[in-house]
Parts: C-alpha cells; structure tokens; sequence
C-alpha cells in the first residue's frame, strides 16, 4: 500500500515558476503624440495543474511611467495614460488577455502547461504632454503566477 | 499484531511525504519587469481648427473669432504666422453675393496666441501679413488658442452676404 501510494506522488516539478526572461523592456517610438511600444517575455514552468498570470504596479506610478531623476527638468511627472499589456502564449492551451496595468492585479493570461508568455506593450503618449528630449521614463511591473 | 503496526506506520509516512511535495506548487511566484523609453526628439504642429468663423464682420465693427493648434514638441520651439496668399492678411472675397463689395479689407487680421503660462510666452497682437511673424515661442508641447480681431472702417463698402476670406498659414520651429 505505501509503495502504490509513493509512485502517486508528484515530482518537485509541478511547482510553480516564473522566469523573466525580458527584466527590462524597451519602448520605442516614446514621444508625445506618438504609440510608444515595447515586446517582453516570461516564461512560466513546472506546472501540472492550472495557472493563472496576473500583473500589476506596486511601484506607486499604478502603470504610468515616472521620468528619471536627472536629465527631466520641466518634463510631466508621470505620463497621462498608464500601460497596456496584451500577453499570448506558444501554446493553444494557454490564453492570453489584454490589460491596462495598474496597482490593482489583472489577470493577463492563463493555461494548463509549461509555455512562453509573450508581452506586448504599449503607452499612447498625448500630444501635448510635456516631455523633455532625452528624458528616460520607466516603472516597474510585477508578474504574478498562482 | 505487530505485522499490523508497521503497515500503519508506512502509510502515516506516505501521507507525510505526499503533503510535503505537494505544497509548492500552491506557493506564488512572482517577477518584476522593468519597462521605460528614453523621449525622442520631436516636433510639428496640428491644426484644431481648420476654420475659423469670423463673428461682427461689419463696417465700423470689429470683427472677432478664436482658434485652435497644438505644438507638439520636446525641444524649444518658435510659432510663426504668415498669409501666403495674394490677400496678405487681408480678407478677400470668396464666396456670395458680393457684386459691389469691397474686393478685400482695407485692415489686415491681426492674431494674438497664447498657451500654458509657465511653457509658452505670447508675443502679442500680431498683424498678419506675407512675411512670417512669431506669434509665440515655447519650451515643451502645449495647446495654443489664436484670438483672431479685425477692424472694419466705416467706410468699408461690405455687401451683407458677401463671404470674405483668407487663409494663414502656421510654422514652429
């Protein structure tokens, strides 16, 4: 009885895990007036039960970017609109969602097996936000697998 | 007796062992993503309001009308107006009943822009003319308003339906 029961046993690869495989993403085309955007990736592994990939801003910015501390003088303290990440799979069991990032959790994707979670981001930049040549913004996102 | 005591024992321990592994895969894992982008250089203007209605277009009136462009910018940046047309500032003739009209007003358009005080700086009422004049100057991107003013004279023969016209033309650099 005890032996039937220990080969029921799962291996230490159904937990959980999250690789970042992007730590920093860049956007492109970041300019008032202007679509900025930018790809990551994350990869979720070891898992034989169903997940779910939720992210969010913990940053204090709730998804909007904050400029740097040198090199912004006069520029707008965060950007007017937040983030938006639409996140897709490699494999047809995972399904991908779009959300707009904030400090409360989205879920962006879910699925059944180990897969690549593609991130595609995007920041509509308004063409009267006041943003100095030069000037880095950023924040930081959070990813959540459970 | 003592045959049934070890069977016990083993299967406490597989449950013990089961509940162990099992635990991790419940836990939360979580990564942070860095996302940024450094600002592009960038410039152009938008025109809110392609046409802007004159109101009080009448001899010995002044008539009034206000507009709308947006400069889009991260660098300093000059606004400059001009009518490139034949009319230079005048109104001309361009549509109605206008046989006996004036062919243009005797005055030019004049222009006054301003926007966000603290980004943009006004240069004034600005007489329009054929050579550019800065109307505004800037340091990052803002929404201007153009308060458009013109004096009709007295004397001016406007005939009540002629539509008069003239088109200016913006540039920031």
């Amino acid at each position: 009885m005890s032996t039937t029961a220990l080969a029921a046993v799962p291996s230490p690869a159904s937990a959980l895990g999250l690789g970042v495989s992007t730590p920093s993403v860049t956007l492109a085309n970041f300019a008032p007036g202007q679509q900025a955007s930018g790809t990551g990736a994350l990869t979720v592994s070891g898992v034989l039960t169903p997940w779910t990939l939720k992210v969010a801003d913990g940053s204090g910015h709730a998804g909007h970017l904050a400029p740097a501390v040198v090199g912004c003088a006069g520029s707008e303290l965060q950007t007017v609109n937040a983030l938006s990440v639409t996140a897709s799979g490699l494999l047809p069991t995972t399904n991908g969602a779009g959300a707009v990032i904030g400090a409360g959790s989205a879920t962006v994707a879910n699925g059944v097996a180990t897969d690549t979670v593609n991130l595609a981001y995007r920041l509509d930049v308004g063409g009267t936000e006041v943003m100095r040549a030069g000037c880095v913004y950023s924040t930081t996102v959070t990813y959540t697998v459970q | 007796m003592r045959k049934m005591r070890r069977t016990i024992a083993a299967a406490l321990a597989t449950a013990a062992a089961f509940a162990a592994v099992a635990g991790p895969a419940s836990a939360l894992t979580t990564g942070d993503q860095t996302v940024g982008g450094t600002t592009l250089s960038t410039l152009s203007l938008g025109v809110s309001t392609p046409a802007v209605i004159l109101t009080g277009l009448a001899p010995g009136g002044t008539a009034s009308g206000t507009g709308a462009v947006v400069v889009t910018s991260t660098n300093s940046w000059t606004l400059k107006v001009a009518d490139a047309t034949a009319n230079a500032g005048h109104l001309g003739q361009t549509g109605g009943t206008c046989a006996g009209s004036e062919a243009s007003t005797v005055n030019p358009l004049t222009v006054t822009t301003t926007g966000t005080p603290g980004n943009t700086s006004s240069a004034g009422a600005k007489t329009i003319g054929a050579t550019p004049t800065t109307v505004a100057t800037g340091t990052f991107a803002d929404a201007l308003t153009n308060a458009y003013s013109l004096l009709l004279g007295n004397t001016e023969t406007l005939l009540t339906g002629c539509v008069y016209g003239t088109t200016a033309t913006y540039t920031v650099q």
